[in-house]
C-alpha cells in the first residue's frame, strides 16, 4: 500500500518493489551529477593543470 | 608565520570587542562557539568602520593604525588573554569522533575539512593574481594608504561602492602586508564553517553540523576565494550571521536577536550591494512568518519587527550611501546612474561589453529550472558541489522535517528566487551567501536517511566522500603549484611574472626608462601591481597620429602601455613605436593573465624606435649565436 500518509513513509520496506526503483532512480541521478560535474572540471582544469605536469615534464 | 600570527591577534581582538558589545545588548549565547561566532563577527565590523573613520578624517597613517590597535588591544587585554585560555584549553582536550567503524566516515569528512583549510591556506599565502583583487580590493586600500585617507579615485569603477572589507585591507596592509590581508578573507571561510556549525548545533546533532561545515567549504568556489583577497566569503559571513540571528529570533522570539540580525544585515550592505537580496529574503521570510504563525500579534507588532530589522541595518549602512552621494552624486554609484543623471548606464555599458555570449539572461521559467544545474557544470565562474543538487531532492523520501530544516529550505528557496529574479550576471559567487544554510539542510537529509534506507545512506555517504575527494585533488594540484612561492623556493617578482606574465613590464621600466617617465595606461586596470607613474584611460583624442602623438607629448607622457589589444597600424608605429612586449601565452594561470606592450611616443618620427630596432636586431643575433654555439658544442661532444 502506497498511497495517503503511507507514501514514502520512514522505513519504507513493506513495498521492496517500490524501493528497488527509488534506490535505482537516485543511482542515475548520482551518476548523471557526478559525471556531468567531474567532466566539466576535467576539461577546465586539463589546462590549468600544464604548469604542475611541468615540473615532471609531462605535456597534456 | 608573523602574517598568521597577526590573523590571530585581529581574531582575537575582533572576539574580545565583539564580546563587549554583545553584553551591551544583552544577548545571551548557549555555547562559547557561538559567542565567538558572533563576537569576531561584531568586532571585525567595528574595526573596519574604526578604519573608515580614521581614512574620512585624512589620518591614516601607519604608525596611528598600530598605535590605535595596540591602544585597543592594552584595553582589552585581560579579556584577550582569557579567550587565549580558553581556546588553548579546548584544542588540546579535543572532543574528536571515535575512530569506531561507524565513525570512520565522519572521521574522514573531518580529515578532509582539515586539508581543504590547510590547502587554502596555502593558497592565501601565495601573492595575489586574481582579477579584482588587484584592480581594487586590494588597490584602493593600497591608494589610500599612500594618500593617508579615503578618498573618491574617479577611475575605479566601483571606488564609491560600500568597502567595508576594503577597510579591513587597509588594516592589514597597514599592519603587515598583502599577506595578512588575504589571510582574513581566508579566517572569512573558516568562520563560516565555524558559524554553520554553530547553527546547526542549535537545532541537529554534531554529524549534521560538522557535514553540513564540509559540504559547504568543501567546494571550489569556497576554495578559490580562500585564496584571494576578494570580499564574497566577508559578505557570506555577515550575511549567515544575520540570519543565524534571525532564526535564533524565530524560535526565541526576543526582539534582540532581531537587532543583532539588523546589526549583521548592515555590515553585509556595508560589503556588498547585493546584500539587498538578504533584506528582501529576510523581509519576506517575517512577511511568511506573520502569516502563517503569529497573526494574532497583530499588524502593529509586524510593523515594529520590521523596523527593528530595516532601521538599524540601513543607520549602518548609511555612511556609505552618503559618501558615495557627496563624491559623485549618486549613494550607488554608478549603478542606476541614469536615475540619478551621474553618467551614462553604467548597466548598459556593462551588458554591451559582455564578451560571454548568453551571460545575460532573459530570466525564462526554463532557466530558473535549468540555472541549478548550470552551476553545477562550472558555467559561470565555479562549480557549485553536485551535493547541494543530490541531498535535496531526497527530501522527498524524508516524514520528519522539523521546522528549522523546513525554514531552511523555504529561506533557500527564497534566496534563490530573489537572486534569479535581480542579479543580472549569473555568477556563482553572488549566490554563495545561500549556500550555508542550503548545506545544513543537505546534512540533515543525509542523516535522516537511514530511517528511510540503510542502503541509501551508505550510497549517500559514498558520493559524499567521492565528491570532497574529487575537489580535494584538484586544490592540491593548485596548492602545489603555489607552494614553492609561499615556501620562499621562488622569488615573488619571478611568481608574478610566470603567473601575471605583464607583471614583467615593471622590470622592465625600472630598468631602462628614465625616472621621469610618465605612462598612459590602457586596457586592464591592475592598479595594485602597477609599480611606475601612470594616469589610467584612453588620454586625449585627435584625428591624426601625429597630432594624438603631440598632445600626449604636451601633457607629459612619456610612454604608453596596453595590456590588452594593441596599436597595431603600420603607420601609428611611426610615432608609437613598439619597446617592449609579451605575448600572452597558451597557458593562462590566471584571469589577470595577460600580455603588455609599451610603446613610447615619438612625435621626431622614429629616433626611439631605430634605436629599438637596433636593440632588438642585436638580440636577434645573439640569440642566433648561442644557438650556433650550443649546436657546436653538441656536434663535438
Amino acid at each position: 500500500m502506497i498511497a495517503g500518509k503511507k507514501f514514502f513513509p520512514d522505513g519504507i520496506r513493506e513495498s521492496r518493489e517500490l524501493l528497488l526503483l527509488i534506490r535505482v532512480i537516485v543511482f542515475c541521478w548520482a551518476v548523471l551529477l557526478l559525471a556531468s560535474f567531474l567532466w566539466s572540471q576535467l576539461r577546465f582544469f586539463a589546462g590549468r593543470l600544464q604548469p604542475f605536469f611541468n615540473l615532471f615534464g609531462i605535456k597534456l | 608565520m608573523l602574517d598568521i600570527l597577526l590573523l590571530l591577534f585581529l581574531l582575537l581582538l575582533s572576539l574580545a570587542l565583539g564580546e563587549r558589545i554583545l553584553c551591551l545588548i544583552r544577548i545571551k549565547t548557549e555555547t562559547f562557539l557561538e559567542k565567538a561566532v558572533f563576537s569576531i563577527g561584531l568586532g571585525l565590523g567595528v574595526l573596519a568602520c574604526g578604519v573608515y573613520l580614521i581614512g574620512l578624517l585624512g589620518l591614516l597613517y601607519t604608525w596611528l593604525i598600530w598605535l590605535v590597535t595596540l591602544v585597543l588591544a592594552v584595553l582589552l587585554g585581560r579579556d584577550i588573554l582569557s579567550h587565549l585560555r580558553s581556546i588553548w584549553g579546548k584544542l588540546s582536550r579535543p572532543e574528536l569522533p571515535k575512530l569506531e567503524k561507524k565513525n570512520i566516515f565522519l572521521v574522514s569528512i573531518l580529515t578532509f575539512l582539515s586539508l581543504h583549510v590547510i590547502f587554502n591556506l596555502i593558497g592565501a599565502l601565495a601573492p595575489e593574481t586574481i582579477f579584482d583583487a588587484i584592480w581594487y580590493h586590494l588597490a584602493l586600500p593600497e591608494m589610500y594608504l599612500q594618500n593617508h585617507k579615503v578618498f573618491f579615485v574617479s577611475y575605479v569603477d566601483y571606488a564609491a561602492f560600500p568597502r567595508m572589507m576594503e577597510m579591513l585591507y587597509t588594516l592589514a596592509l597597514a599592519l603587515k602586508g598583502e599577506a595578512l590581508a588575504k589571510l582574513i578573507h581566508f579566517a572569512m571561510g573558516v568562520l563560516i564553517v565555524l558559524g554553520i556549525y554553530s547553527l546547526s548545533r542549535r537545532f541537529f546533532s554534531k554529524e549534521v553540523s560538522l557535514l553540513a561545515g564540509a559540504i559547504f567549504y568543501c567546494m571550489q568556489p569556497v576554495n578559490m576565494l580562500s585564496a584571494t583577497a576578494y570580499i564574497d566569503l566577508g559578505l557570506a559571513f555577515y550575511e549567515l550571521l544575520a540570519v543565524y540571528a534571525f532564526a535564533v529570533w524565530l524560535s526565541s522570539r526576543e526582539r534582540r536577536w532581531l537587532l543583532l540580525s539588523a546589526v549583521f544585515l548592515g555590515f553585509s550592505l556595508g560589503i556588498k550591494h547585493y546584500a539587498v537580496l538578504l533584506l528582501l529574503v529576510l523581509v519576506a521570510g517575517m512577511l511568511l512568518d506573520f502569516l502563517l504563525t503569529s497573526r494574532r500579534e497583530g499588524m502593529g507588532e509586524l510593523i515594529k519587527n520590521l523596523a527593528f530589522l530595516c532601521l538599524p541595518a540601513f543607520l549602518i549602512v548609511f555612511p556609505w550611501y552618503l559618501d558615495s552621494y557627496i563624491k559623485t552624486g549618486n549613494p550607488v554609484y554608478p549603478l542606476l546612474n541614469t536615475l540619478f543623471g551621474t553618467g551614462e548606464s553604467w548597466e548598459k555599458a556593462m551588458f554591451a561589453s559582455t564578451s560571454k555570449e548568453g551571460w545575460y539572461h532573459g530570466h525564462s521559467l526554463l532557466e530558473y529550472f535549468t540555472l541549478p544545474w548550470k552551476f553545477i557544470e562550472g558555467e559561470y565562474e565555479g562549480w557549485l558541489s553536485p551535493l547541494f543538487l543530490f541531498l535535496l531532492p531526497l527530501t522527498l523520501l524524508i516524514r520528519e522535517k522539523p521546522r528549522m530544516f523546513k525554514l531552511s529550505l523555504v529561506f533557500g528557496l527564497l534566496f534563490y528566487t530573489v537572486y534569479f529574479v535581480i542579479v543580472p550576471f549569473y555568477t556563482l559567487r553572488y549566490f554563495l551567501p545561500g549556500l550555508p544554510v542550503l548545506a545544513v539542510a543537505c546534512a540533515y537529509v543525509w542523516e535522516r536517511m537511514s530511517h528511510f534506507d540503510r542502503f541509501l545512506k551508505g550510497f549517500c555517504s559514498g558520493i559524499v566522500v567521492v565528491v570532497l575527494l574529487a575537489n580535494l585533488g584538484t586544490l592540491f594540484f593548485k596548492s602545489v603549484s603555489v607552494l614553492p612561492v609561499v615556501a620562499g623556493l621562488e622569488s615573488r617578482e619571478k611568481y608574478l611574472a610566470d603567473t601575471l606574465v605583464w607583471y614583467d613590464v615593471n622590470r622592465y621600466i625600472r630598468e631602462n626608462l628614465p625616472a621621469s617617465h610618465k605612462i598612459l595606461v590602457g586596457g586592464a586596470p591592475f592598479f595594485y601591481y602597477f609599480d611606475f607613474n601612470y594616469v589610467y584611460g584612453s588620454g586625449p583624442q585627435a584625428a591624426s597620429y601625429e597630432e594624438r602623438a603631440r598632445r600626449l607629448k604636451e601633457q607629459g607622457f612619456t610612454h604608453i602601455l596596453l595590456l590588452v589589444g594593441s596599436i597595431d597600424k603600420p603607420e601609428a608605429a611611426r610615432y608609437f613605436p613598439l619597446i617592449y612586449n609579451r605575448e600572452l601565452p597558451a597557458t593562462v594561470k590566471s584571469n589577470a593573465t595577460r600580455g603588455a606592450k609599451l610603446y613610447s611616443i615619438d612625435v621626431d618620427q622614429g629616433a626611439e624606435s631605430m634605436e629599438y630596432r637596433a636593440q632588438s636586431v642585436e638580440r636577434r643575433d645573439k640569440r642566433f649565436f648561442s644557438k650556433l654555439l650550443a649546436l657546436r658544442s653538441k656536434l663535438t661532444g
